[in-house]
């Protein structure tokens, strides 16, 4: 039997069944099925990733014979999608939202329409596949998001409604690794409703009244996505006869009005990983528990949407207008909200706003679409990921151990937690200082940037707001004044255990830089792009391996060593610092650029500028068939 | 990148600090003698660190030394980085890891104006960052690439706009006025220095040196020539003008207030920036007639 296609499936079947399971069971049977199904996830997305790579196939594809029954998959998916139309109506009007309501009425008349056209229950060439891309995301959803449903059962402890919740985020994980291995776009769809559900149902989760608005916004815009999706499926398998994820990307040219498909699902993406003008309901997506926002925020939701516009890479570089527009928005996007970050004191939302401003980036690399770029926005999507997910699991047990959201409450963490406080400058550093991940993500963006010189004007502006945001809050942190140690925290291993695995994660993946770019990144490009190694950065970070970033590494080992032996301190040598004579020390707040004035202006000069380019996205299909 | 030049670039990079040190001791002189002062010796600022090494030590917490250790490995990185002929890129991004380092090192102790400094340093981050990079691709388009490996053209004539912005940026780095709003020692004690004492200080000055060595560096790039002897005489040149400008500036102006600062950087900075890069564009497309 051939692994790949078992593991495959069984990466969307088991976070399913084992959602399933945990709904109904009592809090300790509960807790095991938990454990057990996200050991085995974890088990089947490395596997998985390592057959692949062992297997050095560009794709695998599981089709008709890899399913078993196929007839189940096809009628299954089929009778399920209508099923989750009609649920996704009756949550409309629960919440009492004429918009939802609306939006889900509009996809189901599309796909129902489109199905009864087509005649339904036909069968998919290929249903799945797996190529570099979709592992990236299944690795990151398998492993991270497993990690986070761990470091959940210790924070739910106490809660209510747990059987729904883990239900929901095993079911999360499941439809993750369904959408973006599916290849035929119906499916596509069904399993992106599905996140949208779960991620309303999260969002809902503690059922106070914000968490129910913030849950009502999130569906609305999100269904509204989900609509754009929608159109742009069916033109897909009404105009250009073809509902496969494959053959519509390797369509030789795409012109006139037939680019409303790239551009529909360019804005669905857009509204999934909610960057500027649908930012809004992931920031409100913050009252949810933190296990939530990490989900959202790394491995799951936000990812979909980038991955849906990387894989319409290819079709939106067949009329430049759209690309420009497509980069100039990310890249908007990634400025605007990294200024925002700034004015923010709520850890949460100062990484919501970081979480946007990456996958920013991610469009804006789309955008800018030379081989490189899109190498570029892989690193951002695998890195910022796993990074994103540690720092909102420390910032959840700050929360729980300390119960403070509050940068300015976080003084002397690195006294009362110092385990996570390391874990959080670890996290910051990675999203801001080479030699980790991130900065060989950014470092390309920037070289491939000098296509569009006007990008890197919002580039520099964005890079140096995120290093000072992120300062700021590890700055907070570890501030003390050498008071001598208090007893070390005793955290659950339900907490240390997903941490430490996901930091160690991060110095492994940041040390084989060189390797995934070379044998892994530069290989992942669709049809038609060249290699990256023209880009003299790309040689830089690969071929030449390990000589730059393993300079930065050397120097920063170094560095630390040096200064964690060499640096003794022994108690007569200690001082209290310099107070001009004051006998208290005084507080200094940190500095917020004008709070919450500064942001409304930003946002609403960011939502207008970014609303109209999303329109015009939309607009230039039908500008190109006209002209 | 063979051995030899490995090992050149590090008998560089051990002397560079004190090349600055030795440049800082003219300016300390000639600063002297625009306030009809004598002036220390020549080389005052290398007695200075020899000075502090020998101090009693005297220590806050382990944590602002650690991270000061890190800034100083970061600076030097940076500066052997270029001399290695590294892109231009990751010498940006590591030069924002040393100021990372330096102002957490800063935020590590509870101190007021220690805090305060360390805010201000953010703020000048933002003001300079963005600057340093668009320069940095002003240097591309005339080079067409982003390598720190010296070349033939004079790129003073093509960017004369980018110079200037770059000597606002020098001014930060050298904290001097009327950018010198971190350290501001008359107004909040040195701000992020003010609780490293003795061998402690003299390592972060040590760790400045370098950053001010690659700003400086990075200068040098302005002006190359195909005659090695011409180009280095040239090199040498470029620097000294503009730490003459910037010793001018320093002497003939008061500091700003932080808001000031950030306003007086980064609009003048980019639009420098932007308007020389706009110049070399219109003249390579051939939008402006040139010989």
């Amino acid at each position: 039997m051939d692994l790949i296609p078992t593991l495959a499936l069984m990466s969307i079947l088991l976070p399913t069944l084992g959602g399933l399971l945990a709904f109904p069971m009592g809090d300790r049977a509960r807790k095991g099925v938990v454990l057990a199904f996200s050991a085995a996830i974890i088990f089947v997305g490395t596997a998985l990733t390592v057959l692949f790579l062992w297997d050095g196939k560009d794709v695998v594809t599981i089709g008709e014979d890899g399913l078993g029954s196929v007839d189940a998959w096809v009628w299954g998916i089929t009778v399920l999608d209508i099923a989750l139309m009609a649920v996704l109506i009756w949550l409309g009007v629960r919440c009492r939202s004429i918009v939802a309501i609306v939006a889900a009425v509009v996809q189901l008349v599309l796909i129902l329409g489109f199905e009864s056209w087509k005649g339904f229950g036909e069968v998919p060439e290929v249903a799945f596949t797996i190529d570099r891309l979709a592992l990236v995301l299944v690795a990151v959803c398998s492993i991270i998001g497993s990690l986070i449903a761990i470091f959940a059962l210790q924070y739910m402890e106490g809660r209510q409604k747990k059987g729904r919740f883990f239900a929901f985020v095993l079911l999360f994980l499941g439809a993750m690794n369904g959408a973006v291995l599916s290849n035929d776009l119906l499916w596509l769809f069904f399993f992106w409703e599905v996140t949208t559900l779960c991620s309303f149902y999260l969002i809902f989760h503690d059922e106070t009244d914000e968490a129910k608005a913030s849950a009502r916004l999130a569906l609305e815009i999100t269904l509204w996505g989900g609509v754009a999706l929608a159109v742009g499926i069916v033109y897909a398998g009404w105009k250009l006869d073809t509902l496969e994820l494959d053959q519509l990307t390797a369509s030789a040219d795409l012109a006139g009005i037939a680019l409303i498909v790239p551009a529909m699902l360019f804005v669905g993406g857009m509204t999934k990983s909610a960057q500027v003008p649908f930012q809004s309901w992931l920031l409100g997506a913050m009252v949810a528990p933190t296990p939530v926002s990490a989900l959202l925020h790394s491995s799951t939701m936000v990812n979909l949407g980038v991955y849906a516009i990387l894989r319409m890479a290819p079709l939106l570089k067949m009329y430049t207008p759209l690309t420009v527009t497509v980069a100039l928005l990310g890249a908007i996007s990634f400025a605007a909200t990294a200024a925002l970050a700034l004015t923010q004191s709520n850890v949460k939302r100062v990484l919501a706003y970081s979480t946007i401003g990456n996958l920013g980036l991610i469009v804006m690399c789309v955008g800018i679409n030379t081989p490189a770029s899109l190498v570029a926005a892989v690193f951002i999507l695998l890195f910022h990921a796993v990074s994103k997910g540690m720092l909102f699991l420390s910032v959840g047990v700050i929360d729980h151990e300390v119960k403070t959201k509050d940068i300015e409450e976080m003084g002397g963490m690195s006294e009362r937690l110092p385990f996570v406080t390391w874990i959080i400058v670890l996290g910051s550093v990675s999203m801001m200082i080479p030699p980790f991940g991130l900065f060989a993500g950014k470092w390309l963006s920037v070289e491939a940037a000098t296509n569009m010189p006007m990008l890197l004007l919002l580039l520099g502006l964005g890079s140096a707001a995120t290093i000072i945001y992120y300062t700021k809050w590890v700055g907070r942190l570890i501030s003390r004044t050498d008071a001598p140690p208090k007893a070390p925290e005793h955290l659950s291993p339900y907490y240390k255990l997903p941490l430490g695995a996901i930091a160690g994660g991060i110095v492994l993946l940041s040390v084989l830089t060189p390797f995934i770019a070379d044998d892994y990144a530069f290989q992942m490009l669709p049809e038609g792009y060249a290699s990256p190694h023209d880009t003299p950065s790309t040689d830089l970070l690969a071929s030449n391996s390990y000589m730059w970033i393993g300079a930065i590494f050397i120097f920063m080992a170094v560095g630390l060593f040096l200064g964690m032996t060499q640096l003794r301190v022994a108690d007569k040598d200690r001082r209290k610092v310099y107070t001009c004579g004051e006998p208290v020390e005084p507080q200094v707040a940190g500095h917020y650029f004008g709070g919450e004035a500064t942001a409304t202006l930003l946002t609403d000069l960011a939502v207008s500028v970014c609303a109209g380019l999303a329109i015009s996205t939309l607009l230039l299909p039908v500008i190109a068939e006209v002209v | 990148m063979d051995w030899l030049w490995l090992a050149i670039s590090t008998v560089i990079t051990v002397i560079a600090p004190f090349a600055v040190a030795y440049l800082m001791g003219i300016d300390r002189r000639i600063t002297a003698r625009m306030q009809n002062r004598v002036g220390p010796p020549l080389l005052q600022p290398i007695y200075d660190l020899l000075k502090l090494l020998s101090k009693t030590k005297m220590v806050v917490n382990r944590g602002q030394l650690i991270l000061a250790t890190m800034y100083v490995s970061m600076s030097i990185l940076a500066f052997w980085l270029f001399i290695a002929g590294a892109d231009l890129l990751i010498i940006f991004f590591v030069l924002s890891a040393a100021a990372a380092f330096y102002t957490l090192a800063a935020y590590a102790v509870l101190s007021p104006y220690s805090q305060l400094g360390a805010t201000r340093e953010l703020i000048q981050l933002i003001a300079y960052e963005p600057v340093l990079l668009l320069a940095f691709f002003c240097i591309w388009l005339v080079n067409g690439d982003f390598t720190s490996v010296a070349t033939d053209k004079a790129l003073v004539l093509w960017l004369p706009l980018t110079f200037a912005a770059l000597i606002i940026v020098l001014l930060v780095k050298l904290q001097k006025s009327p950018y010198d709003v971190a350290e501001a020692h008359t107004e909040i004690v040195s701000g992020p220095e003010v609780e490293y004492s003795g061998k402690f200080l003299g390592l972060v000055k040590f760790g400045r040196w370098y950053e001010i060595a690659l700003m400086f560096a990075i200068i040098s790039l302005f002006f190359g020539h195909s005659n090695i002897y011409v180009a280095f005489v040239g090199k040498v040149l470029i620097v000294f003008l503009a730490y003459f400008i910037v010793i001018l500036v320093d002497n003939s102006t008061a500091r700003l207030r932080f808001g000031q600062m950030a306003r007086g950087v980064l609009p003048y900075g980019l639009a420098l920036t932007v308007i020389n890069a706009l110049i070399v564009w219109a003249i390579q497309q051939e939008v402006i007639p040139w010989p």
